[in-house]
Protein backbone atom coordinates (compact mmCIF):
# COMPACT_ATOMS: atom_id res chain seq x y z
CA UNK A 1 0.00 0.00 0.00
CA UNK A 2 0.92 3.72 -0.84
CA UNK A 3 0.41 6.78 1.18
CA UNK A 4 -1.65 8.98 -0.80
CA UNK A 5 -2.24 11.85 1.35
CA UNK A 6 -1.10 12.64 4.78
CA UNK A 7 -2.63 15.92 6.81
CA UNK A 8 -1.13 17.18 10.30
CA UNK A 9 -3.08 19.50 12.49
CA UNK A 10 -1.97 20.57 15.33
CA UNK A 11 0.93 18.23 15.15
CA UNK A 12 4.07 19.10 17.04
CA UNK A 13 4.94 22.18 14.85
CA UNK A 14 3.05 22.11 12.11
CA UNK A 15 -0.28 24.16 12.85
CA UNK A 16 -2.18 23.12 9.50
CA UNK A 17 -0.43 20.83 6.33
CA UNK A 18 -0.89 18.73 3.74
CA UNK A 19 1.28 16.61 1.96
CA UNK A 20 0.37 14.83 -1.29
CA UNK A 21 3.01 12.40 -1.65
CA UNK A 22 5.16 10.80 -4.52
CA UNK A 23 4.08 6.87 -4.73
CA UNK A 24 7.74 6.47 -5.09
CA UNK A 25 9.97 8.78 -3.31
CA UNK A 26 8.89 12.10 -1.16
CA UNK A 27 12.11 14.31 -0.33
CA UNK A 28 11.37 17.02 2.59
CA UNK A 29 13.58 19.61 3.00
CA UNK A 30 14.18 22.01 5.10
CA UNK A 31 16.58 24.01 7.54
CA UNK A 32 17.50 21.79 11.00
CA UNK A 33 14.44 22.52 13.26
CA UNK A 34 11.75 22.90 10.37
CA UNK A 35 9.84 20.25 11.32
CA UNK A 36 11.08 17.65 8.79
CA UNK A 37 11.40 14.55 11.14
CA UNK A 38 7.69 15.58 12.73
CA UNK A 39 6.67 14.84 9.45
CA UNK A 40 8.27 11.55 8.94
CA UNK A 41 6.87 10.98 12.97
CA UNK A 42 3.35 11.93 12.00
CA UNK A 43 3.33 9.11 8.74
CA UNK A 44 4.95 6.69 12.15
CA UNK A 45 2.63 7.22 14.36
CA UNK A 46 -0.70 6.91 12.20
CA UNK A 47 0.69 4.08 10.61
CA UNK A 48 2.17 2.19 13.26
CA UNK A 49 0.77 3.70 16.70
CA UNK A 50 4.69 4.29 17.79
CA UNK A 51 7.36 6.12 16.66
CA UNK A 52 11.11 6.17 16.36
CA UNK A 53 10.80 9.18 19.15
CA UNK A 54 8.44 7.43 21.43
CA UNK A 55 6.48 10.38 22.92
CA UNK A 56 4.70 10.90 25.59
CA UNK A 57 1.02 11.50 23.94
CA UNK A 58 0.67 14.98 24.94
CA UNK A 59 4.22 16.15 23.39
CA UNK A 60 2.79 15.91 19.87
CA UNK A 61 0.37 18.82 20.66
CA UNK A 62 1.36 21.62 18.99
CA UNK A 63 1.76 24.21 22.40
CA UNK A 64 -1.71 26.10 22.50
CA UNK A 65 -3.85 24.01 20.03
CA UNK A 66 -6.38 21.47 21.76
CA UNK A 67 -5.80 18.82 19.69
CA UNK A 68 -3.51 16.91 17.22
CA UNK A 69 -4.86 15.40 14.42
CA UNK A 70 -2.53 13.00 12.01
CA UNK A 71 -4.90 11.42 8.48
CA UNK A 72 -3.09 9.04 6.01
CA UNK A 73 -5.05 7.68 3.21
CA UNK A 74 -3.35 5.27 1.18
CA UNK A 75 -4.10 2.19 -0.76
CA UNK A 76 -3.12 0.15 -3.77
CA UNK A 77 -4.93 -1.45 -6.77
CA UNK A 78 -7.58 -3.35 -4.78
CA UNK A 79 -7.97 -1.39 -1.19
CA UNK A 80 -8.11 1.76 -0.08
CA UNK A 81 -7.73 2.97 3.65
CA UNK A 82 -7.97 5.86 5.82
CA UNK A 83 -6.70 6.09 9.33
CA UNK A 84 -7.16 8.82 11.23
CA UNK A 85 -5.44 9.69 14.88
CA UNK A 86 -6.38 11.67 17.30
CA UNK A 87 -4.54 13.05 20.48
CA UNK A 88 -5.91 15.45 23.16
CA UNK A 89 -3.51 17.51 25.22
CA UNK A 90 -4.51 15.02 28.26
CA UNK A 91 -2.51 12.54 26.06
CA UNK A 92 -5.91 10.86 25.17
CA UNK A 93 -6.10 9.42 21.56
CA UNK A 94 -8.50 8.18 19.58
CA UNK A 95 -8.31 5.73 16.09
CA UNK A 96 -10.13 5.62 13.48
CA UNK A 97 -9.70 3.14 10.54
CA UNK A 98 -11.75 3.87 7.33
CA UNK A 99 -14.16 5.46 9.63
CA UNK A 100 -14.68 2.87 12.73
CA UNK A 101 -13.07 3.63 15.98
CA UNK A 102 -10.74 0.83 17.09
CA UNK A 103 -10.07 0.33 20.93
CA UNK A 104 -6.26 -0.21 20.71
CA UNK A 105 -3.54 1.26 18.65
CA UNK A 106 -2.22 -2.25 18.40
CA UNK A 107 -5.46 -2.47 15.76
CA UNK A 108 -2.79 -0.69 12.98
CA UNK A 109 -0.11 -4.03 13.58
CA UNK A 110 0.10 -5.19 9.97
CA UNK A 111 -1.99 -2.59 8.26
CA UNK A 112 0.96 -0.30 7.04
CA UNK A 113 3.73 -1.47 8.04
CA UNK A 114 6.31 0.88 8.35
CA UNK A 115 10.68 0.63 8.38
CA UNK A 116 12.11 3.63 9.64
CA UNK A 117 15.80 4.81 9.51
CA UNK A 118 17.35 7.49 11.62
CA UNK A 119 20.43 8.14 12.75
CA UNK A 120 20.26 6.42 16.26
CA UNK A 121 19.82 3.71 14.20
CA UNK A 122 23.51 3.53 13.86
CA UNK A 123 24.23 3.00 17.13
CA UNK A 124 22.55 -0.62 16.28
CA UNK A 125 25.81 -2.47 17.10
CA UNK A 126 27.31 -0.89 19.92
CA UNK A 127 24.70 0.50 21.53
CA UNK A 128 22.96 -0.44 24.62
CA UNK A 129 21.03 -3.94 24.34
CA UNK A 130 17.69 -2.40 24.99
CA UNK A 131 17.82 -0.42 20.97
CA UNK A 132 18.66 -4.08 19.69
CA UNK A 133 15.64 -5.61 21.48
CA UNK A 134 13.38 -3.16 20.22
CA UNK A 135 14.59 -2.95 16.77
CA UNK A 136 12.99 -6.38 16.84
CA UNK A 137 10.58 -6.67 18.83
CA UNK A 138 8.98 -3.40 17.21
CA UNK A 139 9.15 -5.29 13.82
CA UNK A 140 7.64 -8.31 15.50
CA UNK A 141 4.71 -6.07 16.32
CA UNK A 142 4.23 -4.78 13.09
CA UNK A 143 4.02 -8.32 11.36
CA UNK A 144 1.96 -9.98 14.35
CA UNK A 145 -0.40 -8.59 16.83
CA UNK A 146 0.01 -11.67 18.93
CA UNK A 147 3.72 -11.16 19.08
CA UNK A 148 3.05 -7.46 20.11
CA UNK A 149 0.61 -8.50 23.08
CA UNK A 150 2.78 -10.95 24.25
CA UNK A 151 5.62 -7.91 24.27
CA UNK A 152 3.42 -5.48 25.62
CA UNK A 153 1.59 -8.07 28.42
CA UNK A 154 5.37 -9.28 29.36
CA UNK A 155 7.02 -5.85 30.03
CA UNK A 156 3.76 -5.10 31.95
CA UNK A 157 4.67 -8.14 34.13
CA UNK A 158 8.03 -7.05 34.44
CA UNK A 159 7.18 -3.52 35.55
CA UNK A 160 4.66 -5.05 38.35
CA UNK A 161 7.55 -7.32 39.24
CA UNK A 162 10.15 -5.10 39.80
CA UNK A 163 8.05 -2.89 41.95
CA UNK A 164 7.10 -5.76 43.77
CA UNK A 165 10.92 -6.63 44.37
CA UNK A 166 11.89 -3.24 44.98
CA UNK A 167 8.76 -1.58 47.10
CA UNK A 168 7.07 -4.29 49.09
CA UNK A 169 9.07 -7.43 50.24
CA UNK A 170 6.99 -9.46 48.92
CA UNK A 171 6.17 -13.05 50.64
CA UNK A 172 6.84 -16.37 48.05
CA UNK A 173 2.95 -16.82 47.64
CA UNK A 174 3.35 -12.72 46.11
CA UNK A 175 5.55 -13.51 44.28
CA UNK A 176 5.08 -16.65 42.93
CA UNK A 177 1.86 -15.57 40.21
CA UNK A 178 4.50 -12.63 38.33
CA UNK A 179 6.72 -15.55 38.53
CA UNK A 180 4.74 -17.46 36.81
CA UNK A 181 3.31 -15.06 34.21
CA UNK A 182 6.95 -13.85 33.41
CA UNK A 183 7.85 -17.75 32.99
CA UNK A 184 4.59 -18.03 30.54
CA UNK A 185 4.50 -14.79 28.46
CA UNK A 186 8.61 -14.58 28.77
CA UNK A 187 8.59 -18.11 27.10
CA UNK A 188 6.65 -17.25 24.18
CA UNK A 189 8.96 -13.72 23.79
CA UNK A 190 11.54 -15.28 23.78
CA UNK A 191 10.65 -17.93 20.97
CA UNK A 192 8.87 -15.58 18.62
CA UNK A 193 12.02 -13.38 18.72
CA UNK A 194 14.52 -16.09 17.91
CA UNK A 195 12.31 -16.84 15.26
CA UNK A 196 12.00 -13.35 13.81
CA UNK A 197 15.80 -12.90 14.69
CA UNK A 198 16.30 -15.95 11.92
CA UNK A 199 14.63 -14.46 9.45
CA UNK A 200 16.68 -10.98 9.59
CA UNK A 201 19.49 -12.59 9.46
CA UNK A 202 18.87 -14.60 6.93
CA UNK A 203 18.17 -11.53 4.92
CA UNK A 204 20.73 -9.51 6.28
CA UNK A 205 23.64 -11.71 5.81
CA UNK A 206 23.33 -11.46 1.93
CA UNK A 207 22.70 -7.75 2.30
CA UNK A 208 25.93 -7.11 4.20
CA UNK A 209 27.94 -9.68 2.21
CA UNK A 210 26.97 -7.74 -1.13
CA UNK A 211 27.41 -4.42 0.33
CA UNK A 212 30.78 -5.42 2.29
CA UNK A 213 32.76 -7.06 -0.58
CA UNK A 214 32.52 -10.40 0.44
CA UNK A 215 32.56 -10.20 4.82
CA UNK A 216 29.91 -12.58 6.47
CA UNK A 217 27.76 -11.41 8.87
CA UNK A 218 26.42 -13.67 11.58
CA UNK A 219 23.86 -13.11 14.90
CA UNK A 220 24.48 -14.39 18.41
CA UNK A 221 21.53 -14.69 20.47
CA UNK A 222 22.66 -14.15 24.13
CA UNK A 223 19.51 -15.30 25.91
CA UNK A 224 18.86 -14.89 29.99
CA UNK A 225 16.35 -17.28 30.07
CA UNK A 226 19.29 -20.17 30.76
CA UNK A 227 18.56 -21.36 27.24
CA UNK A 228 21.88 -21.18 25.97
CA UNK A 229 21.39 -21.43 22.00
CA UNK A 230 22.91 -18.71 20.40
CA UNK A 231 22.34 -19.92 17.00
CA UNK A 232 18.93 -18.50 16.03
CA UNK A 233 18.68 -21.34 13.73
CA UNK A 234 18.69 -23.79 16.64
CA UNK A 235 14.68 -23.97 17.02
CA UNK A 236 13.77 -23.70 20.85
CA UNK A 237 10.08 -24.72 21.54
CA UNK A 238 7.91 -23.14 24.40
CA UNK A 239 7.51 -26.11 26.60
CA UNK A 240 11.78 -25.91 26.03
CA UNK A 241 11.61 -22.47 27.25
CA UNK A 242 9.47 -22.64 29.90
CA UNK A 243 11.47 -25.15 31.33
CA UNK A 244 15.07 -23.07 31.10
CA UNK A 245 12.93 -20.45 32.73
CA UNK A 246 11.58 -22.31 35.41
CA UNK A 247 14.98 -23.31 36.78
CA UNK A 248 16.57 -20.12 35.97
CA UNK A 249 14.24 -18.60 38.26
CA UNK A 250 14.54 -20.96 40.76
CA UNK A 251 18.69 -20.52 40.91
CA UNK A 252 18.24 -16.93 40.86
CA UNK A 253 15.61 -16.62 43.28
CA UNK A 254 17.70 -14.88 46.03
CA UNK A 255 19.96 -12.59 44.14
CA UNK A 256 16.65 -10.96 42.40
CA UNK A 257 15.40 -10.82 46.30
CA UNK A 258 19.14 -9.01 47.24
CA UNK A 259 19.40 -6.78 43.60
CA UNK A 260 15.56 -6.31 44.04
CA UNK A 261 14.76 -6.41 40.17
CA UNK A 262 13.61 -9.29 37.78
CA UNK A 263 17.31 -10.76 36.48
CA UNK A 264 15.49 -13.68 34.56
CA UNK A 265 13.90 -13.50 30.88
CA UNK A 266 13.86 -12.02 27.63
CA UNK A 267 14.08 -8.34 28.82
CA UNK A 268 17.29 -8.45 29.35
CA UNK A 269 18.70 -10.66 26.50
CA UNK A 270 21.13 -9.37 23.45
CA UNK A 271 21.45 -9.96 20.31
CA UNK A 272 25.23 -9.58 19.26
CA UNK A 273 26.87 -9.00 15.33
CA UNK A 274 29.49 -11.05 14.56
CA UNK A 275 31.88 -10.75 11.38
CA UNK A 276 34.03 -13.23 10.03
CA UNK A 277 33.95 -15.05 12.95
CA UNK A 278 35.10 -11.83 15.49
CA UNK A 279 32.76 -9.47 17.58
CA UNK A 280 31.21 -6.45 15.58
CA UNK A 281 30.75 -4.82 19.17
CA UNK A 282 34.49 -5.16 20.00
CA UNK A 283 36.00 -5.06 16.44
CA UNK A 284 33.34 -3.52 13.90
CA UNK A 285 34.79 -0.03 11.95
CA UNK A 286 32.20 2.84 11.80
CA UNK A 287 32.21 1.82 8.29
CA UNK A 288 30.94 -1.75 9.08
CA UNK A 289 29.17 -0.92 12.21
CA UNK A 290 26.89 1.47 9.53
CA UNK A 291 26.55 -1.18 6.91
CA UNK A 292 25.17 -4.17 9.43
CA UNK A 293 22.37 -1.28 10.48
CA UNK A 294 21.62 -0.47 7.10
CA UNK A 295 21.76 -4.17 6.49
CA UNK A 296 19.23 -5.07 9.30
CA UNK A 297 16.95 -2.14 8.16
CA UNK A 298 17.17 -3.70 4.23
CA UNK A 299 16.17 -7.10 5.93
CA UNK A 300 12.69 -5.45 7.83
CA UNK A 301 11.98 -4.38 4.48
CA UNK A 302 12.38 -7.63 3.07
CA UNK A 303 10.84 -9.40 6.19
CA UNK A 304 7.54 -7.65 5.94
CA UNK A 305 7.48 -8.33 2.66
CA UNK A 306 7.57 -11.90 2.85
CA UNK A 307 5.33 -12.07 6.40
CA UNK A 308 3.11 -9.68 5.03
CA UNK A 309 3.17 -10.09 1.37
CA UNK A 310 3.00 -6.65 1.02
CA UNK A 311 5.34 -3.51 0.23
CA UNK A 312 6.74 -1.28 3.59
CA UNK A 313 6.72 2.41 3.59
CA UNK A 314 10.18 3.48 4.38
CA UNK A 315 11.16 6.34 6.35
CA UNK A 316 14.84 7.42 6.64
CA UNK A 317 15.32 10.38 8.44
CA UNK A 318 19.06 12.81 8.08
CA UNK A 319 20.44 9.17 7.28
CA UNK A 320 22.04 9.87 3.92
CA UNK A 321 24.82 12.13 5.08
CA UNK A 322 26.13 9.47 7.70
CA UNK A 323 26.40 7.28 4.59
CA UNK A 324 28.75 6.94 1.49
CA UNK A 325 27.43 6.30 -2.23
CA UNK A 326 27.50 3.54 -2.36
CA UNK A 327 25.56 2.46 0.91
CA UNK A 328 22.89 5.20 -0.23
CA UNK A 329 22.64 3.71 -3.32
CA UNK A 330 21.51 0.17 -1.84
CA UNK A 331 18.61 2.63 0.09
CA UNK A 332 17.64 4.49 -2.55
CA UNK A 333 17.33 1.44 -5.10
CA UNK A 334 14.63 0.48 -3.02
CA UNK A 335 12.88 3.27 -4.34
CA UNK A 336 13.22 1.69 -7.59
CA UNK A 337 12.05 -1.46 -6.53
CA UNK A 338 8.66 0.25 -6.06
CA UNK A 339 9.16 0.97 -2.08
CA UNK A 340 7.49 4.44 -1.42
CA UNK A 341 10.04 6.33 0.51
CA UNK A 342 9.99 9.51 2.49
CA UNK A 343 13.68 11.07 2.78
CA UNK A 344 14.44 14.12 5.35
CA UNK A 345 17.35 16.16 4.51
CA UNK A 346 19.16 19.88 4.40
CA UNK A 347 20.38 19.83 1.39
CA UNK A 348 18.98 17.47 -2.07
CA UNK A 349 22.73 17.32 -3.04
CA UNK A 350 23.07 13.45 -1.56
CA UNK A 351 20.90 12.47 -4.46
CA UNK A 352 20.89 11.15 -8.16
CA UNK A 353 19.80 13.82 -10.01
CA UNK A 354 17.91 11.16 -12.04
CA UNK A 355 16.28 10.14 -8.82
CA UNK A 356 15.12 13.77 -8.13
CA UNK A 357 13.27 13.77 -11.40
CA UNK A 358 11.04 11.57 -10.26
CA UNK A 359 10.21 12.72 -6.61
CA UNK A 360 7.66 15.05 -5.08
CA UNK A 361 10.29 17.28 -2.94
CA UNK A 362 8.57 19.22 -0.34
CA UNK A 363 10.04 22.36 1.02
CA UNK A 364 9.17 22.72 4.75
CA UNK A 365 10.17 25.45 6.77
CA UNK A 366 9.76 29.09 6.76
CA UNK A 367 10.13 30.01 3.18
CA UNK A 368 7.51 26.84 2.09
CA UNK A 369 5.31 26.27 4.61
CA UNK A 370 2.07 26.05 3.92
CA UNK A 371 2.38 25.32 -0.01
CA UNK A 372 4.75 22.22 -0.64
CA UNK A 373 6.01 22.23 -3.99
CA UNK A 374 6.53 19.68 -6.49
CA UNK A 375 9.24 19.41 -8.90
CA UNK B 1 -17.27 37.62 32.58
CA UNK B 2 -19.81 35.04 33.76
CA UNK B 3 -21.50 33.30 31.22
CA UNK B 4 -23.68 30.84 33.70
CA UNK B 5 -25.56 32.36 36.73
CA UNK B 6 -23.76 30.59 39.63
CA UNK B 7 -25.80 28.29 40.81
CA UNK B 8 -25.61 27.01 36.83
CA UNK B 9 -21.89 26.99 36.89
CA UNK B 10 -21.83 24.69 40.42
CA UNK B 11 -24.41 21.96 38.60
CA UNK B 12 -22.01 22.17 35.59
CA UNK B 13 -19.44 21.74 37.50
CA UNK B 14 -20.32 18.80 39.59
CA UNK B 15 -21.82 17.32 36.92
CA UNK B 16 -18.08 17.48 34.75
CA UNK B 17 -16.62 15.49 37.66
CA UNK B 18 -18.41 12.61 36.72
CA UNK B 19 -16.47 9.96 34.68
CA UNK B 20 -17.04 10.25 31.20
CA UNK B 21 -18.95 13.40 31.26
CA UNK B 22 -16.95 16.56 29.21
CA UNK B 23 -18.56 19.98 29.03
CA UNK B 24 -20.69 19.38 26.42
CA UNK B 25 -22.57 16.71 27.81
CA UNK B 26 -22.80 18.43 31.36
CA UNK B 27 -24.07 21.57 29.55
CA UNK B 28 -26.57 19.11 28.16
CA UNK B 29 -27.49 17.43 30.75
CA UNK B 30 -27.66 20.82 33.35
CA UNK B 31 -30.14 22.40 30.22
CA UNK B 32 -32.30 19.36 30.50
CA UNK B 33 -32.60 19.17 34.27
CA UNK B 34 -33.55 23.39 34.03
CA UNK B 35 -36.24 22.92 31.76
CA UNK B 36 -37.86 19.71 33.15
CA UNK B 37 -40.82 19.96 36.22
CA UNK B 38 -38.70 20.86 39.61
CA UNK B 39 -40.13 17.55 40.37
CA UNK B 40 -37.82 15.69 38.21
CA UNK B 41 -34.78 17.48 39.90
CA UNK B 42 -35.84 16.63 43.12
CA UNK B 43 -36.49 12.63 42.21
CA UNK B 44 -33.07 12.73 40.96
CA UNK B 45 -31.32 14.50 44.24
CA UNK B 46 -33.74 11.99 46.50
CA UNK B 47 -31.96 8.80 44.39
CA UNK B 48 -28.15 10.23 44.98
CA UNK B 49 -28.78 11.31 48.35
CA UNK B 50 -30.43 7.31 49.17
CA UNK B 51 -28.23 5.59 47.24
CA UNK B 52 -25.20 7.06 49.36
CA UNK B 53 -27.43 6.47 52.43
CA UNK B 54 -28.98 3.25 52.07
CA UNK B 55 -25.94 1.13 50.05
CA UNK B 56 -23.00 -0.62 51.55
CA UNK B 57 -20.98 -3.69 50.87
CA UNK B 58 -22.77 -7.41 51.82
CA UNK B 59 -20.61 -8.74 54.28
CA UNK B 60 -20.54 -11.84 52.49
CA UNK B 61 -19.04 -11.55 49.30
CA UNK B 62 -18.93 -7.19 48.73
CA UNK B 63 -21.23 -6.30 46.42
CA UNK B 64 -23.06 -3.70 46.83
CA UNK B 65 -25.58 -4.40 49.07
CA UNK B 66 -28.53 -2.45 50.57
CA UNK B 67 -28.76 -4.95 54.31
CA UNK B 68 -26.31 -6.77 55.77
CA UNK B 69 -26.23 -9.46 52.97
CA UNK B 70 -26.64 -8.72 49.28
CA UNK B 71 -30.23 -9.94 46.95
CA UNK B 72 -27.64 -12.93 46.03
CA UNK B 73 -26.06 -13.77 48.94
CA UNK B 74 -29.72 -14.07 51.02
CA UNK B 75 -31.21 -16.01 48.17
CA UNK B 76 -31.60 -19.19 49.53
CA UNK B 77 -32.25 -20.97 46.04
CA UNK B 78 -28.69 -19.80 45.21
CA UNK B 79 -25.68 -22.92 45.38
CA UNK B 80 -23.88 -21.70 48.13
CA UNK B 81 -21.15 -24.79 46.79
CA UNK B 82 -19.78 -22.45 44.04
CA UNK B 83 -18.66 -19.25 44.02
CA UNK B 84 -17.82 -17.08 40.96
CA UNK B 85 -14.57 -14.63 42.25
CA UNK B 86 -15.00 -11.23 40.27
CA UNK B 87 -12.93 -7.83 40.29
CA UNK B 88 -15.71 -5.11 40.75
CA UNK B 89 -19.15 -5.32 41.65
CA UNK B 90 -20.66 -4.14 37.90
CA UNK B 91 -18.86 -7.64 36.40
CA UNK B 92 -21.61 -9.42 38.73
CA UNK B 93 -24.15 -7.57 36.71
CA UNK B 94 -22.52 -8.94 33.63
CA UNK B 95 -22.80 -12.48 34.62
CA UNK B 96 -26.06 -12.25 35.86
CA UNK B 97 -27.86 -11.21 32.38
CA UNK B 98 -26.03 -14.29 31.16
CA UNK B 99 -28.53 -16.14 33.25
CA UNK B 100 -26.22 -19.13 33.45
CA UNK B 101 -24.63 -19.00 36.86
CA UNK B 102 -26.68 -20.09 39.68
CA UNK B 103 -24.24 -19.83 42.40
CA UNK B 104 -22.97 -17.30 44.84
CA UNK B 105 -20.26 -13.92 44.11
CA UNK B 106 -17.45 -12.59 45.70
CA UNK B 107 -16.34 -9.27 44.65
CA UNK B 108 -12.57 -8.71 45.31
CA UNK B 109 -12.95 -4.74 44.22
CA UNK B 110 -10.25 -4.88 42.24
CA UNK B 111 -7.08 -6.85 40.89
CA UNK B 112 -3.25 -7.15 42.29
CA UNK B 113 -1.11 -4.21 40.76
CA UNK B 114 2.08 -3.65 42.23
CA UNK B 115 2.42 -0.62 39.90
CA UNK B 116 -0.53 0.81 41.71
CA UNK B 117 0.25 0.12 45.12
CA UNK B 118 -2.83 -2.96 45.40
CA UNK B 119 -1.25 -5.97 46.83
CA UNK B 120 -3.86 -8.56 48.41
CA UNK B 121 -3.99 -6.65 51.45
CA UNK B 122 -5.84 -4.10 49.78
CA UNK B 123 -8.28 -6.72 47.79
CA UNK B 124 -11.65 -8.89 49.61
CA UNK B 125 -8.76 -11.61 49.63
CA UNK B 126 -8.15 -12.40 53.07
CA UNK B 127 -11.99 -12.16 53.07
CA UNK B 128 -12.60 -15.02 50.19
CA UNK B 129 -10.05 -17.77 52.26
CA UNK B 130 -11.94 -16.86 55.18
CA UNK B 131 -15.16 -17.46 53.52
CA UNK B 132 -13.39 -20.68 51.86
CA UNK B 133 -12.83 -21.73 55.46
CA UNK B 134 -16.29 -21.83 56.50
CA UNK B 135 -16.40 -25.07 54.62
CA UNK B 136 -19.10 -25.92 51.88
CA UNK B 137 -17.28 -24.69 48.99
CA UNK B 138 -16.63 -27.18 46.22
CA UNK B 139 -15.33 -24.73 43.26
CA UNK B 140 -14.45 -21.18 42.82
CA UNK B 141 -15.02 -20.27 39.58
CA UNK B 142 -12.32 -17.18 38.59
CA UNK B 143 -13.73 -14.61 36.68
CA UNK B 144 -10.81 -11.48 36.69
CA UNK B 145 -10.29 -9.59 33.72
CA UNK B 146 -8.24 -11.52 31.04
CA UNK B 147 -5.37 -8.69 31.09
CA UNK B 148 -1.95 -8.91 33.17
CA UNK B 149 -3.29 -7.71 36.12
CA UNK B 150 -6.76 -9.95 36.19
CA UNK B 151 -4.51 -13.26 35.38
CA UNK B 152 -1.57 -12.61 37.72
CA UNK B 153 -4.97 -12.54 40.79
CA UNK B 154 -6.40 -15.44 38.98
CA UNK B 155 -2.82 -17.11 39.62
CA UNK B 156 -2.58 -15.92 43.39
CA UNK B 157 -6.47 -17.63 44.17
CA UNK B 158 -5.78 -21.04 42.71
CA UNK B 159 -2.45 -20.97 44.89
CA UNK B 160 -4.17 -19.91 47.80
CA UNK B 161 -7.67 -22.07 47.40
CA UNK B 162 -6.34 -25.80 45.93
CA UNK B 163 -4.80 -26.39 49.38
CA UNK B 164 -7.99 -25.80 50.52
CA UNK B 165 -9.23 -28.48 48.95
CA UNK B 166 -11.70 -26.25 46.59
CA UNK B 167 -12.04 -27.24 42.70
CA UNK B 168 -10.65 -23.63 40.67
CA UNK B 169 -11.32 -23.15 37.57
CA UNK B 170 -11.42 -19.96 34.97
CA UNK B 171 -13.42 -18.91 32.97
CA UNK B 172 -12.42 -19.24 29.03
CA UNK B 173 -11.83 -16.26 27.01
CA UNK B 174 -12.17 -16.38 23.53
CA UNK B 175 -14.28 -15.98 20.58
CA UNK B 176 -17.73 -13.89 21.01
CA UNK B 177 -20.70 -15.91 20.14
CA UNK B 178 -22.14 -15.87 16.73
CA UNK B 179 -18.56 -13.90 15.42
CA UNK B 180 -17.08 -15.63 12.55
CA UNK B 181 -13.17 -17.04 12.98
CA UNK B 182 -12.51 -14.75 9.56
CA UNK B 183 -13.03 -11.52 11.52
CA UNK B 184 -11.51 -12.37 15.11
CA UNK B 185 -7.78 -10.91 16.13
CA UNK B 186 -5.20 -13.09 16.25
CA UNK B 187 -4.95 -12.34 19.96
CA UNK B 188 -8.35 -13.52 21.01
CA UNK B 189 -8.12 -16.34 18.39
CA UNK B 190 -5.16 -17.63 20.26
CA UNK B 191 -6.24 -17.67 23.52
CA UNK B 192 -9.39 -19.38 22.56
CA UNK B 193 -7.19 -21.84 20.99
CA UNK B 194 -5.25 -22.31 24.04
CA UNK B 195 -8.56 -22.35 26.37
CA UNK B 196 -9.82 -25.34 23.79
CA UNK B 197 -11.88 -28.48 25.39
CA UNK B 198 -12.39 -31.78 24.27
CA UNK B 199 -14.96 -32.78 22.46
Amino acid sequence: MRISSLRLSGFRNHSERTIEPSPGLTVFVGPNASGKTNALEGIALAANGISFRRPRWEEVVTWGSSDAVISLEAGDDTTHVRIDLHVTREGHKELKINGVKKRRLADLSGLLPVVSFIPDDLDLVKGAAERRRMSADELGGQLSKSYRAIGRDYSRVIRHRNMLLRQWRPSESELAPWTEQAITLGAKLVVHRRRLLRRVIDHAGPVYSRLSGGETLGLEYKDRCGIGLTDVHTEVSEQQAIASLESTFLRRREEEKARQTTLVGPHRDDISFVIDGREARIYASQGQQRTIALAWKLAEVNVIQEVLNTEPILLLDDVMSELDAARRRALTDLVREHIQTFITTTNTGYFDPALLQDAVVVQIGSEGDGSPSSD
Amino acid sequence: MAMYAPPIARLLDELERLPGIGPKSAQRLAYYILRSDAEVAERLAQALVEVKRSIHFCSQCFNFAEGELCEICADVKRDPSVICVVEEPRDVVAIERTGEFHGRYHVLQGAISPIDGIGPDQLRMRELIERIGTGGIEELIVATNPNVEGETTALYIARLAKPLGVRVTRIASGLPVGGDLEYADEVTLGRALEARREM
